[in-house]
């Protein structure tokens, strides 16, 4: 193509009757044109080429190789190094032009990316706000829920120094204490499902899990006898307190309604027998047995059967989970229900 | 079981709970202040001098965190802190700026009065030395000697270290911080898991029923409770 453009321009300059001068300049935009759009080599061919034309057609004498006029030759020479050092320039200024676009490119990737992390960040700091919002949510519902139990407990009190029979005042006082575990149980897991709080164990001996379990019913414990007995060689769970006293207390509410008031209930704590990972805490009555349906109920969803107990039941088996443990409901011999929680084991044996 | 005269002052922002507390401890025998937020707490402490404050954590302008510090920087008086359930990290703040034990919302009456009294017991006999008698169990201070229904124990020195500083907190949670820092002088590299070894053998020596602790009980996160109350 370049030597195509450069016989082009031969015939259009003798066509014109164009002179030395004239025809020169017609080369080098022609050279000029080949470098731009070709490449260096092209134009090193182009210039060349013209080169040779120049002399053949327009330095006297006219249509020889031979040049007559030595003047002509550092003209000739002139065209060619011009011709040349044109390319080469261009060529360099079309490499630069090439660079930069793909340093361009290279920036505009580069902003795309920042755009993109910007946007991500954002997305992450409106999660986080969301989740400050939901755990400022769960502490104001909290407060809200807590403070009139609490005012009411108080209420009570005061109305138990007035009532000529007390037996009313003591059953207000059994379902407030019910609704107020009701409400720690639900907002518990809703802390969990939020994600804003995360169980947090530490070695808790189980002895002391017990303990935490018959402070919280002291109505619905009273006069009933409860016995507790740790093995030996039992291994402190590794578990959130206050979960696990939760879960405890839900198990051990459930059997003291399950069974008659006249039968004891037992607390029992041992090591598990499938091996040291885990410590199994249970909860023994001589009630009626496990209610159909929830033999697993760490297992089983909110859309469980939630009858007597139910409810409490599924929150105890979520609230497990959370720590790694299960609770399992099992046919007691001899007539009852074990329920029976396992946590994971400190390690470092019994403590 | 009360002590007549003692004064105590509830400082909450809930008008009905301020007025529940300060009805139920008027009916335990206890003359009563009330404040509905901190400032007012500071201001009726230092002109009253209550033998005990029961302050809530979460108030207007002057919070339950500002008045302990006030207070404990004009005095011992005993502090009790109504927190909520879940507030461990609040819990413990507080005691570490000085309050003296907390009850945990919604708390029961007979629990809130025990609380009280342990607390107003403990200041009273505040400083005692020699020989400290809990049923069943005495610390005899100057000969360290621990004797369990009559039997005498024997304890490590660790051991007898940690028994001596719950018992002379008796009603008082002692956090892990300040066991290391009595015990073991704050010597680096003790950690919480170290305590609870020396706690948990401690227990097994004292403690005649394991399954039911009798003396010394675990405060999830905080540390540990001396819970007997003293003879005498």
């Amino acid at each position: 193509v370049a030597l195509a453009g450069v016989g082009a321009a031969t015939a259009a300059a003798r066509a014109l009757g164009a002179n030395a001068t004239t025809a020169g300049f017609v080369y080098l935009v022609v050279v000029l044109l080949a470098a731009a759009r070709l490449g260096f080599p092209a134009a090193v061919a182009a210039s060349l080429s013209a080169t040779a034309c120049y002399n053949r057609f327009f330095l006297p004498p006219i249509g020889t190789w031979t040049i007559a006029d030595p003047a002509n030759w550092v003209a000739l020479a002139v065209f060619l190094l011009a011709s040349v050092l044109v390319s080469r320039l261009v060529a360099n200024e079309q490499r630069r032009a090439e660079e930069a676009e793909a340093r361009r490119m290279e920036v505009e990737a580069l902003l795309v990316e920042r755009e993109r992390f910007l946007e991500e960040r954002a997305h992450h700091e409106a999660l986080r706000e969301s989740d400050a919002f939901r755990t400022s949510l769960l502490r104001a519902v909290s407060h809200d829920l807590r403070t009139p139990i609490t005012a009411l407990r108080l209420g009570l009190e005061r109305l138990r120094r007035s009532a000529a029979d007390s037996a009313d005042v003591d059953a207000l006082s059994a379902e407030t204490e019910r609704l107020s575990r009701r409400i720690d149980n639900l907002l518990s897991m809703a802390r969990l499902d939020a994600g804003t709080s995360v169980p947090r164990p530490e070695p808790a001996p189980p002895a002391d899990l017990f303990r935490g379990a018959l402070d919280a019913l002291p109505l619905v414990l009273a006069g009933r006898r409860v016995t507790v007995t740790v093995a030996e060689d039992t291994p402190d769970a590794l578990a959130d307190p206050t979960l696990a006293v939760e879960i405890l207390t839900n198990l051990l509410e459930n059997a003291a309604r399950a069974a008659k008031p006249e039968t004891p209930l037992e607390l029992a704590a041992g090591p598990d027998p499938a091996g040291p990972e885990h410590v199994r805490l249970e909860v023994r009555d001589r009630g009626p047995g496990v209610p159909a349906g929830l033999e697993r109920p760490s297992q089983a969803g909110p859309s469980a059967e939630t009858g007597r107990g139910g409810l409490g039941l599924v929150i105890c088996g979520s609230l497990a989970r959370a720590m790694g443990g299960t609770v399992t409901l099992l046919e007691r011999p001899g007539g009852g229900t074990v329920a029976r929680l396992e946590l994971p084991a400190a390690p470092g044996g019994a403590g | 079981m009360t002590r007549g005269g003692d004064t105590i002052l509830v400082v909450d922002d809930d008008p009905s709970i301020r007025r529940g507390l300060a009805a139920e401890l008027a009916a335990a025998g206890y003359g009563t202040l009330e404040a509905s937020d901190g400032e007012e707490g500071a201001r009726l402490a230092a002109e009253r001098e209550p033998d005990l404050v029961l302050t809530d954590l979460a108030m207007p302008r002057v919070d339950g965190f500002e008045l302990i510090a006030r207070l404990r920087r004009a005095g011992a008086t005993p502090i009790l802190v109504l927190s909520v359930r879940g507030g461990d990290a609040d819990k413990i703040r507080a005691l570490d700026l000085g309050a003296d034990d907390y009850v945990v919302k919604p708390f029961s009456v007979p629990e809130l009065l025990a609380r009280v009294r342990a607390q107003l017991r403990r200041h009273a006999g505040e400083g005692a030395v020699g020989v400290l008698e809990f049923p069943g169990l005495t610390l005899d201070r100057e000969r360290r000697r621990v004797a369990v229904d009559g039997r005498d124990v024997h304890l490590t020195p660790t051991e007898l270290s940690i028994l001596e500083l719950l018992a002379a907190h008796a009603g008082k949670p002692v956090t892990i911080r300040q066991i290391i820092g009595r015990v073991w002088s704050g010597a680096p590299g003790t950690t919480p898991d170290a305590v609870r070894v020396h706690v948990g053998s401690l227990r097994r020596k004292i403690e005649p029923d394991p399954a039911r602790p009798r003396y010394i009980v675990t405060e999830p996160w905080v540390g540990y409770r001396f819970v007997a109350e003293p003879v005498g």
